[in-house]
């Protein structure tokens, strides 16, 4: 308990530091992108929601520090402005509208990725010099060194542009609006295969290499030399003694290979026009509209720490040494 | 070598008591913090620790794992800032005269061996990098001729071929590194060695050859050893006097085979007893052995008491002969301390007291 | 900060990733430490450029790396011009004119491809090398300032590491001007905290080491021991920090100027894709606009994760896919390789112990086969024991004693094979059981004692299971059952049955290793090995253990093969005793007549090694440094029940 309570304290500063990353970029920026944006999107505001967006990037005479904490209060209320290049809609309304695709695409990567990779790596070490063992790896790491973008182009070219077997672009087909309808989730699914596939091909290959890696110091340890001695099955050896230990530090670098994947996806997201936040960032970058930047750059963050924050809590279950700290 | 050493004292053993100790421990007393930038606590590794060490003269600090042993060592090497007591080195009192941090001249005086030879010595240089390094900063040698023929001297010293000096660590065996870290600290020619445990990582076969040369330096060069170690029978080979540890403090001290031949205090003999020694008839008993700890663990009698000076709170140390003396039996060990030394059935310090260790005590 | 502590570095996001642990062993150390030479340490700085320069990653690595720098650098003379000028030969498939055809605005890709190398390689070294400098400094300084500095170093890169990179970037380039030395400025604050993560723990783990306080007490001062002392210490994970750095400086470059965030109008390989994804190069088929960068990327952050693989197995050769591949997928769960050749007998030793000895080794042979070399791990070692008898197997560590051991059970994993002799248990051989005769032999006949339990027990399965795994497996019964049965096992070693729920990191060194005795003794074994039982533990505990073991022995009456370098406690505990040195069998004879009359020098200075706790102090003469025993010959016996191989002395310089 005391160790999470530890996590979460953790996660709270590093939130506090994104937000005032946040804060402090738009004021002490060389060139003063903020009069750009306003210089550019004026006309089309009403004077209340100028002033507002003014407060928000520190346009008016308040001092800083006071700047500061009405900046903070508006974070933890949810008040971020509203949108330029998508006026007048609140920016916790775009992002609220879209966040549902990029958690579907990077979640089913994500768990498609961490499930496959784990498992190749622990049947690569558990068979070394195996076929897994020895081709598998460098043609991962071969593929892994692809940018993620151009990977999900290449195959947009061959399976979209060339072969027509997956729709180009876009989440779902044009037409067709979101429901819980049969026909919508198979051309949803049908949406997801191409970006989600690049992304699984990418990462895979740096969750079976660490597992691997983690699974062949695993193998070397005495209690597996003893599980062996006691005469148990393989099978089991393999997955109650050697992967549950091996796949402790595989958790752990689950949080920190998330910032990867995220970034993965996002790129993903601008090849395939999904419409997630990943393709709303740069939009947003491309027409200046830094309130819908910065929001989605805090909701992303949250969210990653969420999820370190989970994958802790899970930690504490697999591993009784933590637990009982 | 230090000449002022060389004409002291013709009979060590009478003249021992007479002579001012070189190290003069009072009432050390150390604390590791515990926990992280929140919670942080204490957890008490030495609780207040009285010891000599005389020149030509080579003391023995026995204790299991976790006794403080090492940590004494650490204290003098100025590794570890003590909590409290003092440290005087030739009379001065070092901790008042440098309190952060030692100085050159007193690392010139106190030098240190330590238990892994394969962890003390670093990997990526030579073993004449090590040897090179103690003479110059300690101006023992000009550079040059003078330089070879005091290398070449080290290493006869401590029973090394000279070709071994353009060696990397690696490619020595354990009980050569321990000679090249003997020689490291010899090459300073310091007046107190503290070895920590110097032979507990070497194969058995070299061990005596390491404790051998230790005789040897302070037969031929007077210098004063603090020997810590887990190994009664080593302590008994190869020093003058012993001083036994428990959960941080000293419960016994006195000259070395004496002190083994009928210890005084319960623990000294519990210890004493679980050596395994085929040369020795009746070894202690099962009943006996756990009498021991009952004794340990709390007992309101303490034959030594005669001096009525006996107090369960404060640790009074009894004569039991010249030069021998036995902490009061009475006094328990500072509890935190304790704990993992008196948790001899093995529960765990985690968890609460669990029924069968009561049990192992009784039985 | 604890969980995120132990994992490696996610500098770069894919290879080189996983453990990496100090450099230690040589690759012929089998894991167990049995090796006949544990010796060989971290491998030296030289050595580390040489193995590289043996790895065939490392070579292909570099290789790739050599060939793109070359190809940067010649930009100019291979493709003179402005690569970016327009021309009016837009969109041209591959031809003789354009290798690599042209793009949209009539661009020479071949050209763009080739100029683009300059700036993408540049970046990418100079985010990698920044980036490990700030990780350099941040490790020397955490070591070298301690506690709070640490504190507060180590939690703004846990910080940072957490904090999403790409959205970082491409909110930090929004807001920057842009051009190259932003983009460098962006990826050095997105990345500084993977490697700074990497090389702090390092630097602190090589503070803590010896021969930093040796250093101290030899009177260094702190700036030699930061950079003289630390550093050199840390080169093969600077160096593969680095080569992760560059990796990352790369790709991110590529991402961040693909999204248009960087200056366009630099050629790099990442505004050619760019370029070709604006002017919708792949929606009209112009695959050759954006297939060059693309690969070219790809196949210098290969090279660089080649070298940085190769960096891992040279300090890791445990990493490395085993040679002979086939057969080593037998090792795990299956047993060890058993050469054709085993069977071979020789002289026998003991023969008159009973009728069917319980246990009848007979030359065993085993080898530890290297990439370069053989090392002979047991040779031509033979003994036998009785029913119900203590046989001790004395000798110090890599002299083979712990090989036997493993090859009884067959628990020895590659490198090690067993070339020759047989291992007879009650008259059935060992050594050509099939698997499952293999496993069931395991434990039900032979038990084996670790040497140390703490790690011989696994972390996070309870006590209870990990008993109760032993009858499941052998005898087929519920969990409940076997619950129950381990609960009286656990008594049977005085340890309360509500122990059944903890786990092992909850129990004391004494209780863990009582815990697996009474495993040992779960299925009624006939003999038990006990490896270094008690080396561990301090000598009240050990005491409290062997007496332990005693009363079981009384009880269950099962034989002992008895493995330890202490000859006092093995001599109180044995009935016979051998001493193996260099994988042979130097002398062998009852207990009393090793302590007593010990003819085998080597024997002598074992038992000189433990000086008596009574009678006056004598002068004990160990082994020298030096002292070597070649080709030692096959037991003789010199008297009733004594063996001794016959021996020359041979001191090598």
């Amino acid at each position: 308990m005391r160790f999470v309570l530890r996590r979460l304290g953790f996660y709270l500063l590093a939130f506090w530091v994104s937000v005032t990353l946040n804060f402090l970029l738009p004021r002490f920026m060389p060139g003063d992108p903020v009069s750009r944006m306003f210089a550019r999107s004026q006309s089309r505001m009403t004077p209340e929601q100028i002033t507002q967006l003014q407060k928000l990037f520190g346009l008016d005479d308040r001092p800083v520090w006071q700047q500061y904490v009405d900046y903070l209060g508006n974070v933890v209320t949810g008040e971020m402005g509203v949108s330029i290049s998508r006026f007048p809609t609140p920016v916790v309304e775009v992002i609220a509208g879209q966040i549902g695709w990029t958690i579907l695409l990077g979640g089913t990567a994500l768990v498609i990725a961490v499930l496959l990779g784990n498992l190749l790596g622990i049947l690569a070490a558990w068979r070394r010099g195996g076929a897994l063992d020895s081709f598998l790896p460098p043609v991962l790491v071969f593929v892994g060194s692809f940018p993620y973008f151009w990977l999900a182009m290449g195959a947009l070219y061959l399976f979209g542009v060339s072969l027509g077997w997956f729709p180009l672009r876009h989440a779902f087909s044009a037409g067709s609006s979101p429901a819980w309808s049969g026909d919508f989730v198979a051309d949803a699914a049908l949406h997801l295969v191409l970006p989600a596939v690049t992304i699984v091909v990418v990462s895979v290959g740096g969750w079976m290499l660490a597992m691997r890696n983690t699974m062949i110091a695993t193998n070397a340890e005495d209690y597996i030399v003893m599980a062996e001695a006691k005469g148990l099955r393989p099978g089991r050896i393999m997955f109650r003694y050697a992967a549950r230990n091996a796949m402790l530090p595989a958790v752990t670098s689950f949080g920190m290979s998330l910032g990867f994947v995220v970034g993965g996806a996002l790129l993903t997201e601008v090849v395939f026009a999904y419409p997630g936040v990943g393709y709303q960032l740069l939009a947003a970058v491309q027409g200046l509209d830094y309130p819908l930047m910065q929001g989605i750059f805090l909701t992303i963050t949250a969210a990653v720490l969420l999820v370190n924050f989970l994958v802790d809590i899970v930690y504490v279950r697999l591993d009784p040494r933590v637990r009982a700290s | 070598m230090n000449g002022r050493n060389s004409t002291v004292g013709t009979d060590r053993e009478a003249t021992a008591g007479g002579r001012p100790p070189v190290v003069e421990i009072r009432g050390l007393v150390k604390e590791f913090p515990v926990g992280g930038l929140l919670a942080r606590g204490t957890v008490r590794a030495l609780g207040g620790v009285d010891l000599d060490v005389r020149s030509r003269e080579i003391v023995a600090l026995v204790g299991e794992s976790g006794s403080g042993k090492s940590t004494i060592a650490r204290c003098v090497a100025r590794l570890e800032q003590p909590t409290s007591g003092t440290l005087h080195v030739d009379g001065v009192d070092v901790l008042a005269r440098e309190p952060r941090r030692a100085s050159r001249a007193y690392r010139t005086k106190v030098q240190m061996v330590f238990q892994d030879p394969f962890g003390s010595l670093n990997p990526t240089h030579r073993v004449e990098h090590f040897l090179t390094r103690a003479l110059r900063l300690h101006r023992r040698v000009t550079p040059g001729a003078a330089l070879r023929a005091r290398l070449a001297e080290l290493m006869d010293t401590v029973d090394l071929d000279h070709a071994l000096l353009d060696a990397y660590p690696h490619e020595l065996s354990g009980g050569q590194r321990q000679r090249v870290a003997i020689a490291r600290a010899l090459a300073v020619e310091p007046e107190v060695i503290l070895a920590d445990e110097p032979t507990s990582m070497l194969d058995v076969s070299v061990r005596i050859g390491i404790l051998n040369l230790m005789r040897r330096l302070r037969d031929e060069r007077g210098i004063a050893i603090l020997y810590i170690t887990h190994d009664l029978a080593a302590a008994r080979y190869v020093a003058d006097r012993t001083t036994v540890m428990f959960a941080g403090e000293v419960v016994e001290s006195g000259e070395s085979t004496a002190l083994m031949a009928d210890p005084a205090h319960p623990y000294t003999r519990l210890l004493l007893s679980a050596v395994p020694d085929p040369r020795r008839t009746g070894t202690f008993d099962p009943a006996e052995r756990a009498a021991l700890r009952a004794q340990l663990l709390g007992t309101d009698t303490c034959p030594h008491s005669r001096d009525g000076r006996c107090r369960q709170d404060a640790p009074v140390h009894h004569v039991v002969a010249p030069g021998w003396t036995v902490r009061c039996h009475r006094y328990r060990p500072h509890a935190d301390a304790a704990g993992p030394v008196l948790d001899l059935a093995g529960a765990s310090t985690a968890a609460p007291v669990p029924t069968d260790q009561k049990k192992d005590f009784a039985a | 900060m604890s969980v995120t502590e132990s994992t490696s570095a996610a500098l770069g996001a894919a290879a080189g990733a996983g453990s990496r642990p100090a450099p230690d062993g040589d690759a012929l150390a089998p894991a167990s430490g049995a090796a006949a030479s544990g010796r060989a340490g971290a491998p030296a700085r030289r050595g580390l450029a040489r193995s590289l320069l043996r790895n065939r990653k490392a070579t292909l690595g570099v290789g790739i790396l050599v060939l793109f720098a070359a190809l940067a650098l010649l930009a100019p003379v291979l493709a003179p011009g402005d690569p970016t000028a327009i021309t009016d030969t837009g969109s041209q498939p591959p031809s003789g004119e354009h290798l690599l055809g042209t793009t949209a605005k009539g661009q020479d890709v071949l050209a763009l491809t080739l100029w683009g190398a300059r700036s993408s390689l540049f970046v990418g070294f100079l985010v990698g090398l920044a980036a490990t400098l700030v990780g350099v400094t941040v490790g020397l300084a955490a070591a070298y300032f301690g506690k709070v500095t640490d504190d507060v170093l180590s939690l703004a890169t846990n910080v940072f590491l957490l904090l999403p990179g790409l959205p970082l970037l491409v909110v930090l380039a929004a807001f920057l001007p842009p051009g190259t030395g932003t983009v460098v400025v962006v990826l050095v604050i997105t990345g500084w905290a993977g490697a700074a993560r990497v090389l702090r723990s390092l630097a602190l783990s090589i503070r803590a080491k010896d021969f930093v306080a040796a250093a101290t007490v030899t009177g260094e001062g702190a700036g030699w021991i930061m950079f003289r002392e630390i550093l050199p210490n840390m080169a093969s994970i600077v160096m593969s920090t680095l080569l992760g750095g560059v990796i990352f400086g790369i790709g991110s470059q590529a991402g961040l100027e693909f999204l248009g965030l960087g200056d366009v109008s630099v050629v790099s390989w990442g505004t050619n894709l760019y370029w070709a994804s604006n002017d919708g190069a792949l929606m009209v088929g112009a695959w050759w606009a954006f297939l060059p960068s693309g690969l070219c990327i790809a196949l210098v952050a290969f090279g660089l994760a080649l070298l940085n693989y190769a960096v891992d197995e040279v300090t890791n050769p445990r990493l490395r896919v085993p040679r002979r591949a086939r057969s080593a997928a037998r090792t795990l769960g299956g047993g060890t390789m058993v050469s054709a050749a085993a069977g071979t007998s020789a002289a026998h030793v003991g023969d008159d112990v009973g009728d069917v000895p319980v246990l009848e080794v007979c030359g065993l042979t085993v080898e530890y086969r290297g990439e370069n070399r053989t090392v002979v791990g047991a040779d031509r070692v033979s003994f036998t024991i009785g029913e119900g008898e203590v046989f001790g197997l004395a000798g110090e560590s890599g002299c083979g004693k712990s090989t036997v051991a493993h090859a009884i059970m067959r628990l020895l994993r590659e490198p090690a094979v067993i070339t020759a002799g047989t291992v007879r248990f009650c008259g059935r051989d060992v050594l050509t059981m099939s698997d499952e005769e293999l496993r069931a032999f395991r434990w039900r006949d032979v038990a084996m004692v670790f040497q140390s339990a703490m790690n011989s027990l696994n972390p996070v399965m309870t006590v209870g299971d990990q008993i109760a795994d032993i009858f499941t497996t052998h005898e087929r019964v519920s969990r409940a059952e076997a619950l129950r049965r381990a609960g009286d096992l656990l008594e049977l070693v005085q340890i309360d049955r509500s122990r059944l729920r903890s786990y092992p990191h909850q129990l004391s060194g004494g209780m863990r290793q009582r815990v697996v005795i009474a495993m040992a003794v779960a299925l009624r074994p006939r003999l038990l090995i006990m490896d270094e039982p008690t080396t561990a533990l301090d000598v009240v505990v050990q005491q409290e253990i062997m007496a332990q073991i005693a009363d079981l022995r009384r009880e269950l009456g099962f034989a002992v093969l008895f493995i330890t370098h202490d000859m006092s406690l093995m001599i109180e505990l044995s009935d016979r005793i051998g001493v193996m040195y260099a994988g042979r069998l130097v002398e062998s004879a009852p207990a009393p007549l090793i302590l007593t009359a010990p003819r085998h020098p080597y024997t002598r200075a074992l038992i000189d090694a433990f000086p008596p706790l009574t009678g006056p102090r004598r002068e004990l003469a160990g082994l020298a440094d030096g002292v070597r025993f070649t080709d030692i010959g096959d037991l003789v016996e010199v008297a009733p029940e004594h063996w001794v191989a016959p021996h020359d002395e041979e001191v090598s310089a």
